[in-house]
Protein backbone atom coordinates (compact mmCIF):
# COMPACT_ATOMS: atom_id res chain seq x y z
CA UNK A 1 0.00 0.00 0.00
CA UNK A 2 2.92 2.23 0.74
CA UNK A 3 4.86 1.70 -2.53
CA UNK A 4 3.55 4.72 -4.63
CA UNK A 5 3.77 5.17 -8.46
CA UNK A 6 2.05 8.62 -8.21
CA UNK A 7 5.05 10.54 -7.98
CA UNK A 8 5.44 14.23 -9.60
CA UNK A 9 7.19 14.36 -12.82
CA UNK A 10 7.76 18.05 -11.95
CA UNK A 11 6.54 19.46 -15.18
CA UNK A 12 4.46 22.79 -15.12
CA UNK A 13 2.11 21.77 -17.45
CA UNK A 14 0.70 18.75 -14.54
CA UNK A 15 0.77 20.60 -11.57
CA UNK A 16 -3.24 21.81 -12.01
CA UNK A 17 -3.92 18.53 -11.88
CA UNK A 18 -2.35 17.13 -9.19
CA UNK A 19 -3.41 20.19 -7.03
CA UNK A 20 -6.55 18.90 -8.73
CA UNK A 21 -6.68 15.41 -7.29
CA UNK A 22 -5.23 16.79 -4.12
CA UNK A 23 -8.72 18.57 -3.23
CA UNK A 24 -10.48 15.88 -5.15
CA UNK A 25 -9.60 12.78 -2.76
CA UNK A 26 -11.53 14.77 -0.09
CA UNK A 27 -14.97 14.07 -1.91
CA UNK A 28 -15.28 17.34 -3.42
CA UNK A 29 -14.99 16.54 -7.11
CA UNK A 30 -15.80 19.77 -8.12
CA UNK A 31 -12.47 21.16 -7.13
CA UNK A 32 -10.69 19.57 -9.32
CA UNK A 33 -12.19 21.92 -11.98
CA UNK A 34 -11.94 24.69 -9.33
CA UNK A 35 -8.40 24.43 -8.90
CA UNK A 36 -7.34 23.23 -11.86
CA UNK A 37 -8.43 26.28 -13.52
CA UNK A 38 -7.42 28.59 -11.08
CA UNK A 39 -4.18 28.13 -9.18
CA UNK A 40 -2.34 25.64 -11.20
CA UNK A 41 -0.52 27.94 -13.91
CA UNK A 42 2.49 28.32 -15.23
CA UNK A 43 4.37 30.08 -12.08
CA UNK A 44 6.65 32.25 -14.75
CA UNK A 45 3.34 34.02 -15.72
CA UNK A 46 3.96 37.96 -15.33
CA UNK A 47 1.47 38.87 -12.38
CA UNK A 48 -1.22 41.41 -13.35
CA UNK A 49 -0.34 45.12 -14.71
CA UNK A 50 -1.61 47.99 -12.52
CA UNK A 51 -4.90 49.08 -13.54
CA UNK A 52 -5.67 44.92 -14.49
CA UNK A 53 -9.32 44.65 -13.08
CA UNK A 54 -9.22 42.44 -10.55
CA UNK A 55 -12.73 41.38 -9.14
CA UNK A 56 -15.95 42.69 -7.37
CA UNK A 57 -15.39 46.30 -8.98
CA UNK A 58 -12.06 46.58 -7.57
CA UNK A 59 -8.26 47.00 -9.61
CA UNK A 60 -5.08 46.04 -9.76
CA UNK A 61 -2.94 48.55 -7.96
CA UNK A 62 0.62 47.52 -6.86
CA UNK A 63 1.83 50.70 -4.79
CA UNK A 64 2.49 49.77 -1.11
CA UNK A 65 1.81 53.12 1.41
CA UNK A 66 5.54 53.16 2.34
CA UNK A 67 6.81 53.74 -1.18
CA UNK A 68 7.60 49.62 -1.54
CA UNK A 69 5.56 48.21 -4.43
CA UNK A 70 3.94 45.04 -4.24
CA UNK A 71 4.77 42.20 -6.67
CA UNK A 72 2.07 39.63 -6.35
CA UNK A 73 2.72 35.68 -5.08
CA UNK A 74 3.58 34.63 -9.41
CA UNK A 75 6.81 36.58 -8.60
CA UNK A 76 7.72 35.18 -5.44
CA UNK A 77 7.57 31.12 -7.19
CA UNK A 78 10.42 32.01 -9.17
CA UNK A 79 12.76 32.19 -5.80
CA UNK A 80 10.35 30.33 -4.53
CA UNK A 81 9.01 27.85 -6.04
CA UNK A 82 7.71 25.02 -2.61
CA UNK A 83 6.56 27.50 -1.39
CA UNK A 84 3.89 28.72 -3.83
CA UNK A 85 3.09 25.47 -5.16
CA UNK A 86 2.20 24.63 -0.97
CA UNK A 87 0.17 28.18 -1.11
CA UNK A 88 -1.61 28.02 -4.49
CA UNK A 89 -2.83 24.71 -2.62
CA UNK A 90 -4.64 26.27 0.26
CA UNK A 91 -7.81 27.85 0.64
CA UNK A 92 -5.83 31.03 1.21
CA UNK A 93 -5.30 31.11 -2.53
CA UNK A 94 -8.67 30.35 -3.60
CA UNK A 95 -10.93 32.29 -1.58
CA UNK A 96 -12.51 34.49 -4.28
CA UNK A 97 -13.72 32.32 -7.31
CA UNK A 98 -15.16 34.31 -10.10
CA UNK A 99 -18.26 31.82 -10.81
CA UNK A 100 -19.14 33.16 -14.37
CA UNK A 101 -15.30 32.38 -15.74
CA UNK A 102 -15.28 29.27 -13.65
CA UNK A 103 -18.76 27.97 -12.72
CA UNK A 104 -17.69 24.49 -11.40
CA UNK A 105 -16.55 26.70 -8.27
CA UNK A 106 -19.97 26.40 -7.24
CA UNK A 107 -20.46 23.58 -4.84
CA UNK A 108 -24.26 24.43 -3.73
CA UNK A 109 -27.09 22.13 -4.63
CA UNK A 110 -29.22 24.50 -6.59
CA UNK A 111 -31.88 22.00 -7.05
CA UNK A 112 -33.97 23.02 -3.63
CA UNK A 113 -36.43 24.61 -3.79
CA UNK A 114 -37.44 28.19 -2.06
CA UNK A 115 -33.72 29.28 -2.38
CA UNK A 116 -33.62 33.21 -2.65
CA UNK A 117 -31.48 33.32 -5.69
CA UNK A 118 -30.69 31.07 -8.54
CA UNK A 119 -27.05 29.57 -9.79
CA UNK A 120 -27.47 32.29 -12.56
CA UNK A 121 -27.03 35.28 -10.36
CA UNK A 122 -23.88 34.22 -8.36
CA UNK A 123 -21.04 36.00 -10.03
CA UNK A 124 -18.02 35.25 -7.02
CA UNK A 125 -17.95 32.19 -4.81
CA UNK A 126 -16.60 33.14 -1.47
CA UNK A 127 -14.26 30.13 0.69
CA UNK A 128 -14.65 26.32 -0.65
CA UNK A 129 -13.52 23.99 2.47
CA UNK A 130 -15.93 25.12 5.59
CA UNK A 131 -18.61 27.29 4.05
CA UNK A 132 -18.87 28.84 0.76
CA UNK A 133 -21.09 32.10 0.05
CA UNK A 134 -21.75 33.73 -2.97
CA UNK A 135 -21.93 37.26 -3.99
CA UNK A 136 -23.37 38.89 -6.74
CA UNK A 137 -23.38 43.39 -7.99
CA UNK A 138 -26.93 45.08 -7.00
CA UNK A 139 -26.04 48.50 -9.00
CA UNK A 140 -22.65 49.80 -8.05
CA UNK A 141 -21.69 47.15 -5.47
CA UNK A 142 -21.10 43.54 -4.60
CA UNK A 143 -23.15 41.88 -1.86
CA UNK A 144 -23.14 38.52 -0.26
CA UNK A 145 -25.87 36.62 -0.84
CA UNK A 146 -28.55 35.60 2.19
CA UNK A 147 -28.11 31.63 2.20
CA UNK A 148 -24.59 29.84 2.48
CA UNK A 149 -23.87 26.72 1.23
CA UNK A 150 -22.24 24.58 4.01
CA UNK A 151 -19.80 22.35 1.79
CA UNK A 152 -19.01 19.90 5.08
CA UNK A 153 -22.92 18.80 5.99
CA UNK A 154 -23.75 19.44 2.22
CA UNK A 155 -26.68 21.37 3.38
CA UNK A 156 -27.71 25.02 2.98
CA UNK A 157 -27.93 27.57 5.55
CA UNK A 158 -29.56 30.93 6.67
CA UNK A 159 -26.62 34.09 6.22
CA UNK A 160 -27.76 37.24 7.08
CA UNK A 161 -30.95 37.22 5.84
CA UNK A 162 -32.29 40.48 6.92
CA UNK A 163 -29.64 42.62 6.69
CA UNK A 164 -27.58 41.30 3.63
CA UNK A 165 -28.23 44.19 1.14
CA UNK A 166 -26.98 46.87 4.22
CA UNK A 167 -23.70 45.13 4.13
CA UNK A 168 -21.70 46.02 0.87
CA UNK A 169 -18.98 43.44 0.87
CA UNK A 170 -16.42 46.07 -0.04
CA UNK A 171 -16.79 47.52 3.30
CA UNK A 172 -17.77 44.24 5.25
CA UNK A 173 -15.26 41.68 4.09
CA UNK A 174 -13.10 42.52 1.17
CA UNK A 175 -10.12 43.06 3.01
CA UNK A 176 -9.63 39.85 4.09
CA UNK A 177 -10.24 37.98 0.70
CA UNK A 178 -7.16 39.89 -1.05
CA UNK A 179 -4.04 41.44 -0.55
CA UNK A 180 -3.91 45.25 0.39
CA UNK A 181 -6.88 46.80 -0.12
CA UNK A 182 -7.44 50.36 -0.54
CA UNK A 183 -11.35 50.48 -0.19
CA UNK A 184 -11.69 54.66 -1.66
CA UNK A 185 -9.49 53.40 -4.29
CA UNK A 186 -11.46 50.44 -4.56
CA UNK A 187 -8.19 48.80 -5.41
CA UNK A 188 -6.31 45.55 -4.50
CA UNK A 189 -2.53 44.80 -4.59
CA UNK A 190 -3.87 40.53 -5.68
CA UNK A 191 -6.94 38.75 -5.40
CA UNK A 192 -7.29 36.68 -2.84
CA UNK A 193 -4.71 36.13 0.33
CA UNK A 194 -1.05 36.07 -1.70
CA UNK A 195 2.72 35.75 -0.12
CA UNK A 196 2.53 39.44 0.51
CA UNK A 197 -0.51 39.72 2.61
CA UNK A 198 1.63 37.91 5.33
CA UNK A 199 5.10 39.06 4.06
CA UNK A 200 3.85 42.56 3.35
CA UNK A 201 5.33 44.27 0.17
CA UNK A 202 8.25 41.71 -1.71
CA UNK A 203 9.29 45.00 -3.96
CA UNK A 204 12.53 45.94 -1.98
CA UNK A 205 12.95 42.63 -1.53
CA UNK A 206 13.38 41.82 -5.18
CA UNK A 207 15.14 45.12 -5.86
CA UNK A 208 17.95 43.95 -3.13
CA UNK A 209 18.49 40.87 -4.95
CA UNK A 210 16.36 38.89 -2.59
CA UNK A 211 17.96 40.70 0.66
CA UNK A 212 15.93 38.52 3.49
CA UNK A 213 16.22 42.02 5.73
CA UNK A 214 14.10 43.95 2.92
CA UNK A 215 10.85 41.90 3.58
CA UNK A 216 8.84 40.96 6.57
CA UNK A 217 9.82 37.19 7.74
CA UNK A 218 6.79 37.41 10.40
CA UNK A 219 9.11 34.04 12.14
CA UNK A 220 11.81 37.33 12.50
CA UNK A 221 9.19 39.44 14.34
CA UNK A 222 8.41 39.39 17.73
CA UNK A 223 5.82 36.97 19.05
CA UNK A 224 3.52 39.50 19.48
CA UNK A 225 3.84 41.52 16.07
CA UNK A 226 3.97 37.70 14.01
CA UNK A 227 0.16 37.11 15.53
CA UNK A 228 -1.06 40.36 14.40
CA UNK A 229 -0.85 39.29 11.13
CA UNK A 230 -2.68 36.35 11.69
CA UNK A 231 -5.26 38.87 13.78
CA UNK A 232 -5.96 41.13 11.03
CA UNK A 233 -8.57 38.30 9.85
CA UNK A 234 -8.47 35.53 12.37
CA UNK A 235 -10.04 38.57 14.75
CA UNK A 236 -13.22 40.17 13.76
CA UNK A 237 -12.67 44.12 14.35
CA UNK A 238 -13.13 47.78 12.90
CA UNK A 239 -10.91 50.28 11.28
CA UNK A 240 -9.96 53.28 12.91
CA UNK A 241 -12.60 55.43 11.05
CA UNK A 242 -15.09 52.54 12.14
CA UNK A 243 -16.04 52.34 8.70
CA UNK A 244 -14.51 49.15 7.38
CA UNK A 245 -15.00 45.97 9.13
CA UNK A 246 -10.33 45.16 8.27
CA UNK A 247 -7.79 46.93 8.94
CA UNK A 248 -7.30 49.47 6.37
CA UNK A 249 -3.76 50.66 5.83
CA UNK A 250 -2.39 47.76 7.43
CA UNK A 251 0.90 46.09 6.27
CA UNK A 252 2.88 42.82 8.44
CA UNK A 253 5.20 43.75 10.79
CA UNK A 254 3.55 47.07 11.69
CA UNK A 255 1.71 47.58 15.18
CA UNK A 256 -1.96 46.33 13.94
CA UNK A 257 -3.38 48.17 17.38
CA UNK A 258 -2.84 51.49 15.29
CA UNK A 259 -5.02 50.25 12.49
CA UNK A 260 -7.48 47.86 13.86
CA UNK A 261 -10.05 47.48 17.04
CA UNK A 262 -11.44 44.51 17.98
CA UNK A 263 -15.16 43.94 18.05
CA UNK A 264 -15.23 42.01 20.94
CA UNK A 265 -12.56 44.64 22.87
CA UNK A 266 -13.59 44.68 26.84
CA UNK A 267 -14.50 47.54 28.86
CA UNK A 268 -11.12 49.40 30.00
CA UNK A 269 -9.32 46.81 27.85
CA UNK A 270 -6.91 48.50 24.91
CA UNK A 271 -6.63 47.34 21.26
CA UNK A 272 -3.37 45.27 21.96
CA UNK A 273 -4.79 43.63 24.59
CA UNK A 274 -8.16 42.83 22.87
CA UNK A 275 -6.16 41.72 19.57
CA UNK A 276 -3.78 39.37 22.16
CA UNK A 277 -6.46 38.43 24.22
CA UNK A 278 -9.04 37.30 20.94
CA UNK A 279 -5.78 35.24 18.83
CA UNK A 280 -5.07 33.59 21.79
CA UNK A 281 -8.79 32.10 22.02
CA UNK A 282 -8.87 31.50 18.40
CA UNK A 283 -5.50 29.75 18.30
CA UNK A 284 -6.19 27.98 21.35
CA UNK A 285 -9.58 26.93 19.71
CA UNK A 286 -7.31 25.43 16.64
CA UNK A 287 -4.72 23.60 18.70
CA UNK A 288 -8.18 22.23 20.54
CA UNK A 289 -8.83 20.96 16.93
CA UNK A 290 -5.67 19.90 16.03
CA UNK A 291 -6.02 16.27 15.56
CA UNK A 292 -8.16 16.69 12.76
CA UNK A 293 -5.96 18.97 10.79
CA UNK A 294 -4.73 17.52 7.99
CA UNK A 295 -8.54 17.01 6.79
CA UNK A 296 -8.33 21.10 6.38
CA UNK A 297 -6.14 20.47 3.70
CA UNK A 298 -8.39 17.96 2.01
CA UNK A 299 -5.56 16.01 1.63
CA UNK A 300 -5.95 12.32 -0.23
CA UNK A 301 -5.63 9.35 1.67
CA UNK A 302 -7.80 10.58 4.64
CA UNK A 303 -10.26 8.79 3.31
CA UNK A 304 -9.31 4.94 2.95
CA UNK A 305 -11.51 4.64 -0.24
CA UNK A 306 -9.73 7.34 -1.88
CA UNK A 307 -6.53 6.59 -4.23
CA UNK A 308 -3.01 7.71 -2.69
CA UNK A 309 -1.73 7.82 -6.57
CA UNK A 310 -1.29 11.77 -6.04
CA UNK A 311 0.46 11.29 -2.69
CA UNK A 312 3.31 13.10 -3.42
CA UNK A 313 1.50 16.20 -4.92
CA UNK A 314 -0.34 15.92 -1.21
CA UNK A 315 3.31 16.03 0.33
CA UNK A 316 3.92 19.68 -1.79
CA UNK A 317 1.26 20.89 0.18
CA UNK A 318 2.84 20.20 3.43
CA UNK A 319 6.59 21.24 2.15
CA UNK A 320 4.78 24.61 1.53
CA UNK A 321 4.60 25.89 4.71
CA UNK A 322 6.93 23.12 6.39
CA UNK A 323 9.69 23.07 4.47
CA UNK A 324 11.19 19.83 5.93
CA UNK A 325 11.64 17.78 2.65
CA UNK A 326 15.20 17.27 3.45
CA UNK A 327 13.96 15.98 7.24
CA UNK A 328 11.46 13.71 6.34
CA UNK A 329 13.29 10.44 6.21
CA UNK A 330 14.98 10.95 9.21
CA UNK A 331 11.50 12.13 10.69
CA UNK A 332 9.55 8.65 9.41
CA UNK A 333 12.65 6.55 9.63
CA UNK A 334 11.77 4.31 6.82
CA UNK A 335 13.38 3.95 3.66
CA UNK A 336 12.40 5.97 1.09
CA UNK A 337 11.16 3.14 -1.22
CA UNK A 338 8.84 2.81 1.29
CA UNK A 339 7.61 6.25 0.64
CA UNK A 340 5.78 7.48 3.16
CA UNK A 341 3.49 10.69 3.50
CA UNK A 342 2.25 12.22 6.76
CA UNK A 343 -1.26 10.87 6.85
CA UNK A 344 0.11 7.53 6.75
CA UNK A 345 1.04 7.77 10.53
CA UNK A 346 -0.91 11.02 11.57
CA UNK A 347 -4.48 10.05 11.26
CA UNK A 348 -7.13 12.40 11.37
CA UNK A 349 -9.57 11.95 14.49
CA UNK A 350 -12.93 13.43 13.41
CA UNK A 351 -14.86 12.80 11.05
CA UNK A 352 -16.59 16.32 10.34
CA UNK A 353 -15.10 19.14 11.60
CA UNK A 354 -18.63 20.76 11.62
CA UNK A 355 -20.47 18.24 14.00
CA UNK A 356 -20.75 20.43 17.35
CA UNK A 357 -19.41 23.82 15.37
CA UNK A 358 -22.32 26.64 15.03
CA UNK A 359 -21.81 29.89 13.64
CA UNK A 360 -20.01 31.22 11.08
CA UNK A 361 -16.90 28.99 10.69
CA UNK A 362 -14.10 30.93 9.19
CA UNK A 363 -11.10 29.52 10.23
CA UNK A 364 -8.74 26.63 9.10
CA UNK A 365 -6.37 24.69 11.60
CA UNK A 366 -2.57 24.21 10.55
CA UNK A 367 -1.43 23.83 14.03
CA UNK A 368 0.62 20.39 14.32
CA UNK A 369 0.43 19.87 17.77
CA UNK A 370 0.10 16.22 19.39
CA UNK A 371 -0.25 15.06 22.76
CA UNK A 372 2.79 13.77 25.03
CA UNK A 373 5.56 15.98 24.15
CA UNK A 374 4.76 15.72 20.49
CA UNK A 375 4.31 11.92 20.67
CA UNK A 376 0.94 10.53 18.87
CA UNK A 377 -0.07 7.26 20.60
CA UNK A 378 -2.37 6.68 17.93
CA UNK A 379 0.26 6.66 15.52
CA UNK A 380 1.02 2.83 17.12
CA UNK A 381 -2.02 1.75 15.51
CA UNK A 382 -1.16 3.23 12.18
CA UNK A 383 2.18 1.39 11.89
CA UNK A 384 -0.12 -2.32 12.12
CA UNK A 385 -1.46 -1.11 8.46
CA UNK A 386 1.68 -2.03 7.03
CA UNK A 387 3.14 -3.60 10.11
CA UNK A 388 0.50 -6.39 10.35
CA UNK A 389 3.15 -9.55 10.57
CA UNK A 390 3.40 -8.84 13.79
CA UNK A 391 1.73 -11.04 16.61
CA UNK A 392 0.83 -7.42 18.24
CA UNK A 393 1.33 -4.97 16.09
CA UNK A 394 0.44 -2.35 18.44
CA UNK A 395 2.79 -3.23 20.86
CA UNK A 396 5.31 -3.67 18.74
CA UNK A 397 5.09 -0.52 17.28
CA UNK A 398 5.25 0.85 20.68
CA UNK A 399 8.19 -1.26 21.39
CA UNK A 400 10.25 0.15 18.53
CA UNK A 401 9.09 3.41 18.94
CA UNK A 402 10.61 3.46 22.49
CA UNK A 403 13.55 2.42 21.03
CA UNK A 404 13.97 5.58 19.04
CA UNK A 405 13.45 7.36 22.92
CA UNK A 406 12.00 10.24 21.15
CA UNK A 407 10.50 11.22 17.74
CA UNK A 408 12.41 13.75 15.32
CA UNK A 409 10.82 16.88 15.77
CA UNK A 410 11.27 18.37 12.50
CA UNK A 411 9.59 22.02 12.37
CA UNK A 412 7.77 22.72 15.13
CA UNK B 1 -35.51 19.39 35.45
CA UNK B 2 -34.42 16.58 33.63
CA UNK B 3 -36.68 16.68 31.25
CA UNK B 4 -36.13 20.56 30.74
CA UNK B 5 -32.66 19.74 30.46
CA UNK B 6 -33.05 17.02 27.66
CA UNK B 7 -35.24 19.30 25.81
CA UNK B 8 -33.28 22.34 25.83
CA UNK B 9 -29.75 21.17 25.84
CA UNK B 10 -29.50 17.57 25.06
CA UNK B 11 -32.17 17.81 22.19
CA UNK B 12 -30.19 21.36 20.95
CA UNK B 13 -26.87 19.65 21.21
CA UNK B 14 -27.99 16.75 18.70
CA UNK B 15 -29.75 18.78 16.35
CA UNK B 16 -26.30 20.93 15.90
CA UNK B 17 -24.37 18.16 15.83
CA UNK B 18 -25.93 15.60 13.56
CA UNK B 19 -29.00 17.80 11.71
CA UNK B 20 -27.22 21.04 10.99
CA UNK B 21 -28.25 24.57 12.05
CA UNK B 22 -30.63 25.17 9.51
CA UNK B 23 -32.72 22.36 10.49
CA UNK B 24 -32.60 24.41 13.61
CA UNK B 25 -33.36 27.13 12.18
CA UNK B 26 -36.36 25.76 11.04
CA UNK B 27 -37.97 23.62 13.52
CA UNK B 28 -36.98 25.90 16.59
CA UNK B 29 -40.75 26.73 17.17
CA UNK B 30 -44.29 26.02 15.70
CA UNK B 31 -45.03 30.32 14.86
CA UNK B 32 -43.32 30.89 12.17
CA UNK B 33 -42.70 34.47 10.06
CA UNK B 34 -45.43 36.15 9.30
CA UNK B 35 -47.80 35.36 11.64
CA UNK B 36 -49.05 37.34 14.05
CA UNK B 37 -47.40 36.55 17.71
CA UNK B 38 -49.63 34.75 20.15
CA UNK B 39 -49.97 36.78 23.10
CA UNK B 40 -48.80 35.92 26.31
CA UNK B 41 -48.68 37.00 30.49
CA UNK B 42 -46.02 36.62 32.64
CA UNK B 43 -44.78 37.79 35.40
CA UNK B 44 -41.29 39.29 35.85
CA UNK B 45 -38.43 38.72 38.48
CA UNK B 46 -40.03 41.55 40.37
CA UNK B 47 -43.61 40.36 40.90
CA UNK B 48 -44.67 42.99 37.77
CA UNK B 49 -46.82 41.00 35.05
CA UNK B 50 -46.51 41.54 31.91
CA UNK B 51 -48.55 40.97 28.91
CA UNK B 52 -46.82 41.18 25.58
CA UNK B 53 -49.81 42.64 23.57
CA UNK B 54 -49.65 45.36 25.67
CA UNK B 55 -46.74 46.60 23.38
CA UNK B 56 -48.71 46.12 20.20
CA UNK B 57 -49.08 49.84 17.92
CA UNK B 58 -45.89 51.22 20.44
CA UNK B 59 -42.76 48.86 20.49
CA UNK B 60 -40.82 46.53 18.64
CA UNK B 61 -40.58 43.70 20.66
CA UNK B 62 -37.58 41.31 21.09
CA UNK B 63 -38.02 37.63 23.03
CA UNK B 64 -35.27 36.37 24.03
CA UNK B 65 -35.73 32.76 25.40
CA UNK B 66 -32.99 31.68 27.70
CA UNK B 67 -31.89 30.11 30.62
CA UNK B 68 -29.45 30.02 33.66
CA UNK B 69 -28.23 27.18 32.40
CA UNK B 70 -27.42 27.71 28.89
CA UNK B 71 -23.92 29.43 28.76
CA UNK B 72 -24.43 30.50 25.13
CA UNK B 73 -27.40 32.54 26.33
CA UNK B 74 -25.48 34.42 29.23
CA UNK B 75 -22.27 34.93 27.40
CA UNK B 76 -24.44 37.04 24.84
CA UNK B 77 -26.44 38.95 27.69
CA UNK B 78 -23.63 42.01 27.43
CA UNK B 79 -24.67 42.21 23.38
CA UNK B 80 -28.26 42.02 24.65
CA UNK B 81 -27.86 44.61 27.09
CA UNK B 82 -25.83 47.10 24.24
CA UNK B 83 -28.80 46.43 21.72
CA UNK B 84 -31.79 47.30 24.25
CA UNK B 85 -29.64 50.67 25.30
CA UNK B 86 -29.27 51.72 21.56
CA UNK B 87 -32.55 51.47 20.71
CA UNK B 88 -34.62 51.68 24.02
CA UNK B 89 -35.90 55.29 23.75
CA UNK B 90 -36.92 54.43 20.13
CA UNK B 91 -39.33 52.37 20.80
CA UNK B 92 -37.98 48.98 21.52
CA UNK B 93 -37.92 46.34 24.23
CA UNK B 94 -36.36 43.17 24.98
CA UNK B 95 -38.74 40.44 27.09
CA UNK B 96 -36.72 37.67 28.32
CA UNK B 97 -38.19 34.65 28.54
CA UNK B 98 -36.52 32.58 31.64
CA UNK B 99 -37.10 29.03 30.80
CA UNK B 100 -37.26 26.53 33.79
CA UNK B 101 -33.92 27.49 35.77
CA UNK B 102 -34.28 27.44 39.54
CA UNK B 103 -34.21 29.42 41.92
CA UNK B 104 -35.57 33.00 41.48
CA UNK B 105 -32.41 34.06 43.05
CA UNK B 106 -30.53 31.98 40.85
CA UNK B 107 -31.99 34.16 38.05
CA UNK B 108 -31.24 37.90 39.81
CA UNK B 109 -28.06 36.48 40.26
CA UNK B 110 -27.36 36.48 36.67
CA UNK B 111 -29.18 39.73 35.80
CA UNK B 112 -27.12 41.66 38.49
CA UNK B 113 -24.08 40.08 37.13
CA UNK B 114 -24.71 41.59 33.81
CA UNK B 115 -27.31 44.79 34.85
CA UNK B 116 -29.89 43.56 32.94
CA UNK B 117 -31.84 46.28 32.35
CA UNK B 118 -34.90 44.87 30.67
CA UNK B 119 -37.93 42.74 32.09
CA UNK B 120 -36.93 39.04 32.72
CA UNK B 121 -40.03 36.96 33.03
CA UNK B 122 -40.46 33.73 34.78
CA UNK B 123 -41.72 30.98 32.53
CA UNK B 124 -41.04 28.24 34.80
CA UNK B 125 -43.57 26.05 33.55
CA UNK B 126 -42.75 26.26 30.13
CA UNK B 127 -46.24 27.74 29.32
CA UNK B 128 -45.30 30.37 26.59
CA UNK B 129 -42.13 28.36 25.84
CA UNK B 130 -43.73 25.14 24.54
CA UNK B 131 -47.28 25.25 25.03
CA UNK B 132 -47.67 28.84 23.17
CA UNK B 133 -45.07 29.53 21.00
CA UNK B 134 -43.88 25.78 20.37
CA UNK B 135 -40.15 25.59 21.10
CA UNK B 136 -38.78 22.11 20.26
CA UNK B 137 -35.03 23.60 19.33
CA UNK B 138 -32.17 25.19 20.91
CA UNK B 139 -32.25 28.34 22.63
CA UNK B 140 -31.50 31.34 22.85
CA UNK B 141 -34.03 32.06 20.61
CA UNK B 142 -34.90 34.80 19.23
CA UNK B 143 -38.12 36.04 17.95
CA UNK B 144 -38.65 39.84 17.16
CA UNK B 145 -41.92 41.31 16.49
CA UNK B 146 -42.95 44.50 14.76
CA UNK B 147 -45.22 47.05 16.46
CA UNK B 148 -47.82 45.38 14.34
CA UNK B 149 -47.75 42.30 16.61
CA UNK B 150 -46.70 40.21 13.60
CA UNK B 151 -43.30 37.91 13.94
CA UNK B 152 -40.90 39.90 11.30
CA UNK B 153 -37.74 37.66 12.80
CA UNK B 154 -35.93 34.68 14.39
CA UNK B 155 -32.86 33.35 15.53
CA UNK B 156 -31.53 30.60 16.74
CA UNK B 157 -28.58 30.81 18.79
CA UNK B 158 -25.60 33.24 19.12
CA UNK B 159 -23.79 35.77 16.21
CA UNK B 160 -20.62 35.32 15.51
CA UNK B 161 -18.70 39.00 16.34
CA UNK B 162 -19.82 41.40 13.41
CA UNK B 163 -22.67 38.99 12.12
CA UNK B 164 -25.41 40.36 14.66
CA UNK B 165 -28.63 40.66 12.87
CA UNK B 166 -30.82 42.35 15.63
CA UNK B 167 -30.08 46.27 14.93
CA UNK B 168 -30.22 46.12 11.79
CA UNK B 169 -33.90 44.73 12.59
CA UNK B 170 -34.80 46.53 15.05
CA UNK B 171 -33.72 49.91 13.08
CA UNK B 172 -36.11 48.86 9.91
CA UNK B 173 -38.75 47.88 12.49
CA UNK B 174 -38.50 50.99 14.28
CA UNK B 175 -38.67 53.38 11.05
CA UNK B 176 -41.92 51.04 10.41
CA UNK B 177 -43.43 52.94 13.55
CA UNK B 178 -42.03 56.12 12.82
CA UNK B 179 -43.65 56.45 8.95
CA UNK B 180 -46.73 55.25 10.68
CA UNK B 181 -47.08 51.96 8.42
Amino acid sequence: MLIRSGRSDGKPGSRSLRGSFLLCAASLSLFFFVIGSTSGGDVSQPPQPDGARAYAGMTISRKAPDGNRFLGSKACASCHEDYYRGWEKTFHSTVIQDARTNPGAILADFTEEGLPFTREEVEYTIGSHWDQRYMKRIDDEYYVLPRLWSVQSKEWRPYSVWSWKKKPYSRYCAGCHTTFIDPEKRTIAEEGIGCEACHGPGGLHVDGGGRADRIVNPEKLTRERANMICSSCHVRGQDTSGEYYYPVGYIPGADLAEYYTPLEIQEGETAKAALNRLYGDWKDKMLNSSRAKCEVCGIAGQDTDTPKDNAQSDMEFCFGCHNFRAKLQLHNRHPDTVDLVCYDCHVKKADDLSKGMSGSIHSYSYFLVHTENCYDPEIEKACAKCHDDETDPVAWARNVMLTWKRPVVIDH
Amino acid sequence: MLLVFVIFMVVPHITFCFQGISLAQSTAMKVKIGQKAPDFTLKSLDGTEITLSDYFGKKVVMLEFWATWCNICKKEIPNLVKNYNDFKDRGFVILGITLQSGEDAEIQEVVNEHGIPYPILIDDKLTVATKVYGLAGPIPLKVIIGADGVVKYSHVGDYPPGEDEVPFVVEDLIQEIAAGQ
